[in-house]
């Protein structure tokens, strides 16, 4: 051994500018370089998300082989009327400017009529699109502290067992299917002790009172659904943080545990979280849309599957494209909002 | 400089390959995952002969656990029991199509990409990178709102939707693979490339892919599970536990068992892929991270 690895306790000073120093000298340009900096990395991405996503939405109900006039007007319309759809929907013209056509409508709000309801697709949406951001910001804002401070406490090394029990507790409920986790909920506290609604449908007819109830159980299963990812996350990040050398120098100074966690190791373990976080609210509208299918609430999840078992593929777009802006949106905003709270992110 | 008995020959990574599995049956979670399993494969693949018959028990619909029908029977007074011994096929067989296939293409693409550097490799990954911004389960809705509901477009699907995640892992192996001493070697005799990925490189990722890969199918199946529960997969008569947990849940205040059975096998058998996976990946890791912790 010629070129010895240098040991990892003395690579770097252990009361090095990490731990209370000042934070690194902010990029040339000025803040307001600096911000728009900032936008444009958490929004391009965002943007060409979108973009794909308008792309597959666009390529799988209009391109792939099928004949959207037939599965609009269905099997007993003429072919005059056939050829009269593809003309006033501008279907007889090339691929590229059909999306163009199509993207451009999107985005102008003009998103057709629903075949099944003959109602303007807009009419029918926007609605639903309220329960659902209800739905969906609720079960952020519940779930994101309480996984990160289970996390927290995850990440604390204890004996062996309790090690094992909360490792393959959390693993387990990972594996759990959302549906399951939703029915299991609905036979506990509905049918068996019959606390909550068994589905979400006081949203549409009930009062104040039954409206917030059809939001419990839905938001609930969202919670338990989200958790084990964002705490497993956090004690990975928490724990990294643990076995670097400003860690071991802040135990050496004894600093208690308290102050180690919230002051030395949250700061750093927090900027892997935030991206993960804005990845699992991504995931999380898939758990949405099982979630209200699951509880039959009155929102985009069960309209898109409802328009898809219809062969509504008009709706289908629209929600598709409504669905992705949505939550991408989400994503965008609670990445900004967690990078103002914890400014050691934003030069990161 | 590198020795002799490095140079990965089979016996050498075949005998890597038993003290994983023994170091991951040492491990709590793995025992219980792989146990879990095994027990799992062999109901979903055994039970079919034990069922309390062989065809459809038929009684009267909706009724609850009795003598004849020990978990009740469905909306239709198939039995349940029956069923559920009958209809495991498709919950395990879909997913592990669709992963082995997602493998295939991602595998081939990361293996190449890790093996040729340059722009292909930068291409590939940015493909891989891309696809998994985007949200899986509205994507595939779309995809079978567009060309309907079958076997194999809800393999094709999914095995796209899992391509790149598996893909990623299989480059970054390989790449810390590529610099080892007999890749290097074997470049020196002059072997072809073909010879190297699959005589020298691909030996050595299986470990880290098939954590990847246990992974996956954990989620394939609740993901495939999910779109027969939505009524977008698996089709009916097909006995399919989503199918059934979607079937009979309005029964549920008078026969729990038709949702509550299927329902726990499609958990268990999640569950077990995903301790199992688990495990491998800690054992990979060596769990170094909860030894260097201080506090």
């Amino acid at each position: 051994m010629t070129d010895a690895a240098p040991d990892p306790l003395m690579a770097e000073t252990p009361l090095g500018p990490q731990v209370e120093g000042p934070a690194a000298a902010p990029p040339k340009g000025g803040a307001a370089a600096a911000i728009l900096r900032f936008l444009v990395q958490r929004i391009v991405p965002a943007l060409i998300t979108l973009w794909l996503i308008s792309i597959v939405v666009f390529a799988s109900t209009h391109v792939l082989g099928i004949n959207v006039a037939l599965r609009v007007l269905g099997r007993q319309a003429t072919p005059e009327q056939l050829a009269e759809f593809n003309k006033s929907h501008g279907l007889d013209k090339a691929v590229y400017e059909q999306y163009g056509v199509w993207l451009w409508d999107f985005v102008r709000g003009d998103w057709g009529t629903s075949a099944v309801s003959d109602r303007a697709i807009t009419g029918i949406v926007v609605p639903r699109l309220e329960y659902t951001m209800i739905l969906a910001i609720a079960a952020i804002v519940i779930a994101l502290p309480l996984a990160i401070a289970f996390g927290i406490y995850l990440a604390r090394p204890g004996s062996r067992a309790r090690e094992l029990a909360l490792s393959i507790s959390n693993v387990s409920v990972a594996a759990i299917p959302v549906f399951v986790i939703g029915i299991v909920l609905i036979y506990v506290f509905s049918v068996k002790l019959g606390w909550t609604p068994t589905d979400s449908s006081g949203l549409a007819f009930g009062s104040w009172t039954d409206k917030v109830a059809a939001f419990i159980l839905p938001t609930v299963t969202l919670v338990i659904t989200l958790m084990p990812h964002i705490s497993r996350l956090t004690q990975v990040s928490v724990r990294e943080t643990m076995t670097t050398p400003y860690a071991r120098a802040a135990v050496l100074r004894g600093l208690s545990r308290r102050t180690i966690t919230y002051r030395h190791l949250m700061p750093n373990a927090a900027g892997p979280i935030v991206n993960v976080v804005a990845l699992d609210l991504i995931w999380l509208i898939g758990g949405v849309i099982i979630v209200e299918n699951v509880f039959g609430f009155p929102g985009l999840g069960t309209l898109l599957v409802q328009s898809i078992a219809a062969g509504d593929l008009l709706v289908v777009q629209a929600v598709a494209m409504v669905s992705g802006v949505l939550f991408i949106g989400i994503g965008v905003a609670a990445d900004i909002l967690v990078t103002v709270f914890n400014p050691r992110l934003r030069n990161g | 400089m590198s020795t002799v008995n490095e140079a990965g020959s089979a016996p050498a990574v075949r005998q890597k390959r038993q003290s994983l599995w023994v170091a991951v049956l040492h491990t709590g979670e793995g025992m219980i995952g792989v146990t879990l399993g095994i027990g799992m494969v062999l109901l979903i693949i055994l039970g079919r002969f034990f069922g309390p018959s062989t065809d459809y028990n038929v009684g009267l619909p909706g009724s609850g656990s009795s003598a004849e029908h020990w978990f009740g029977t469905d909306t239709l007074g198939r039995d349940i029991l029956s069923r559920f011994l009958h209809g495991g096929d498709t919950v395990l067989l879909i997913p592990l199509i669709a992963v082995t296939l997602a493998l295939i293409i991602g595998g081939t693409l990361g293996l190449f990409g890790a093996y040729w550097g340059g722009w292909p490799d930068v291409v590939i990954s940015k493909v891989f990178d891309v696809i998994l911004t985007l949200p899986p389960l509205l994507i595939v809705l779309v995809i079978i709102g567009g060309l309907g509901a079958s076997n194999t477009v809800l393999i094709i699907t999914v095995a796209l939707v899992y391509a790149p995640g598996l893909g990623r892992v299989v480059r970054g192996t390989a790449q810390s693979v590529m610099v080892n001493p007999y890749v290097l070697s074997a470049q020196a005799r002059g072997e072809s490339d073909l010879a190297i990925i699959f005589r020298e490189v691909l030996p050595n990722v299986s470990g880290p892919v098939l954590a990847e890969f246990g992974l996956r199918l954990t989620y394939a199946i609740l993901f495939v599970a999910t779109l027969s529960f939505l009524g977008l997969g698996v089709q009916p008569p097909a006995p399919d536990w989503g199918l059934m947990v979607a079937e009979n849940r309005g029964l549920i205040t008078v026969a729990p068992w038709g949702t509550m059975l299927p329902a726990l096998g499609i958990t268990l058998l999640a569950v077990a892929f995903n301790l199992t996976a688990d495990a491998i990946s800690r054992v990979l890791a060596g769990d170094e991270l909860s030894r260097l912790a201080v506090i």
